[in-house]
């Protein structure tokens, strides 16, 4: 018992000690991005294009295919059963409410992570393995801001950008699906999806992708520089970025919900 | 000693709690080459590292100019390090990088000098050291003595006034090895620069350094002229350099070896 107890502790005093340092990082991080240079963020700017690359226009065709079908599915699964209570006329706003609120900005959020921010943690990991950070400190190169904030920058505008992509595609996924279904016209479609839209779902979007893209860009750059010595530690931090953004997103999800809707 | 660009004090430095510094304190005067040497996990590459301010000891200070670098702020940090050069034994170069894009890198960073100009620096020392050719490989595309060539043409571009070398010339072929010394000891000619390097190779440190500092279990057993630490009778000081040869007597027998026996065994196998 006693040792189950001391195992307990240990475990709740590494969490808080990686809280801590988490928020110690994300502090130096901002710190270090709002100080002023002297000299250009030219070679940050490259860093930064490359990010937005990778992460926003590369995931294009695979987020356009997971929306036009989630859009879809949405729909099919809508048209099963709304009619059984007479209620139809919710299809638009179960759409918006699926898709727009919180579908869209968690389901971007995970692709975001599965693609992008695994990549940086296992970069940023070997970087620090192979000496590529240090080298980067002795060149007197802040490897936080040439590094971490362009890709901070990017992810978050990326994911943000993906996400309005994301609705757009889905609601042209929901039509298709309500075209071949109930011979809907897409000037009908639109209509009652926007008169289901209010002001503050697409707000809550965009917030949920900016915090989102933050989270997934400060967790994943964090584990990637906690790995130390061997190589063999780039995948266990790479898994850990993955659970600890999971995580985040969720709570970061719940929270926004909480506070915009009830 | 003359005007010191470096000086340590009390630098002691443990890692996973076992010791790898005790209690070190040197000056670096200006404008030498100095060289440390001991046997291999003596602590020299750590000592080195500290020096550079890439490490922060457990225990003890480091002043670079006369500023105690562990006491600046980053931003002062990462503006003093654009004086000095810092040239890793693995090379280090960004492997995402090209090897022109490498040695620029310092360059866009602090400076953003127009393109043109950053082709014309970089090219010239690309010319130095040999690697025009590999100018747009990446560096996992280049050799070990190459990469180490351009990491030595990147720490270069910033004209330095402080270089650290981690092992300069280990793991070199013997073209490698010449050019490098070659680009060092021109270095050592002007007064303006002052050179640190960690090595092995005693007959390279006794044809370059002004000075030689000697690591052993972690301390600082000796640190002179090198004339002085060379022509010294001290029983402990002549061990180690017995050890360093002895040492790389055992590396030269197992390559040997590799390249005779072993070889020719599995061949007739």
């Amino acid at each position: 018992m006693g040792n189950y107890f001391y195992n307990f502790g240990k475990w709740f005093l590494i969490k808080i000690d990686n809280f801590t340092s988490l928020n110690a990082y994300t502090i130096l991080v901002l710190k270090i991005f709002f100080h002023k240079r002297k000299v250009t963020f030219k070679t940050s700017l490259r860093v930064l294009f490359k990010q937005i690359l990778f992460t926003g226009v590369e995931a294009l065709p695979l987020i356009g295919m997971v929306s036009l079908a989630i859009g879809g599915i949405s729909i099919i699964q809508s048209l099963t059963f709304l009619p059984k209570f007479g209620g139809e006329s919710l299809i638009g706003k179960l759409l918006v409410t699926v898709m727009v609120r919180e579908l869209g900005p968690l389901l971007t959020g995970f692709i975001v992570m599965g693609r992008s921010g695994t990549a940086i943690t296992a970069e940023i990991g070997n970087m620090v393995v192979s000496h590529e950070i240090q080298a980067l400190e002795a060149m007197g190169i802040d490897p936080i801001r040439y590094l971490v904030i362009p890709r901070i920058l990017g992810v978050t505008i990326s994911l943000v950008s993906l996400n309005i992509y994301f609705i757009i595609l889905s609601i042209l996924g929901g039509f298709l699906v309500s075209k071949m279904v109930l011979v809907t016209s897409i000037s009908i479609f639109l209509k009652k999806i926007l008169e289901s839209m209010v002001l503050s779902d697409i707000t809550v979007n965009l917030l949920k992708g900016f915090i989102f893209g933050l989270l997934i860009s400060v967790i994943c750059t964090f584990e990637g520089f906690s790995v130390k010595l061997s190589s063999t530690e780039v995948p266990q931090r790479t898994t850990k970025a993955m659970v600890n953004v999971i995580t985040a997103l969720f709570i970061a999800d719940g929270i926004i919900t909480v506070i915009y809707y009830i | 000693m003359d005007e010191h660009i470096l000086e340590l004090k009390d630098i002691s430095h443990t890692f996973e709690d076992e010791t790898i510094l005790n209690n070190i304190s040197m000056k670096f005067p200006k404008g030498k080459l100095i060289a440390i040497t001991g046997p291999s996990g003596c602590g020299k590459s750590t000592l080195l590292k500290i020096s550079a301010g890439l490490i922060s000891p457990d225990r003890g200070q480091v002043f670079i100019e006369g500023n105690n670098i562990f006491e600046l702020s980053r931003t002062a940090l990462f503006q003093m390090r654009k004086k000095f050069a810092f040239i890793f034994q693995d090379a280090a170069l960004i492997s995402n990088l090209t090897v022109y894009n490498n040695i620029a890198l310092p360059l866009r960073h602090h400076y953003n000098p127009p393109e043109d100009e950053i082709n014309r620096k970089v090219t010239g020392i690309l010319k130095n050291v040999d690697l025009e050719d590999e100018r747009d490989l990446l560096p996992a595309q280049l050799s070990m003595g190459q990469r180490k060539l351009a990491s030595f043409a990147r720490g270069l571009v910033l004209e330095p006034g402080l270089i650290f070398f981690d092992e300069p010339i280990s793991g070199t072929d013997a073209i490698t090895r010449e050019k490098i010394i070659n680009m060092i000891l021109p270095l050592e000619d002007d007064p303006e620069i002052t050179l640190i390097l960690v090595s092995h190779n005693l007959d390279f440190i006794k044809n370059s350094a002004d000075y030689i500092a000697l690591i052993y279990e972690n301390r600082l057993i000796a640190y002179d002229e090198k004339e002085e630490i060379l022509r010294s009778t001290d029983p402990i000081i002549q061990r180690i350099l017995s050890i360093i040869i002895d040492e790389e007597a055992t590396v030269a027998e197992e390559i040997l070896g590799i390249l005779t026996g072993r070889v020719s065994e599995d061949v007739f196998k």
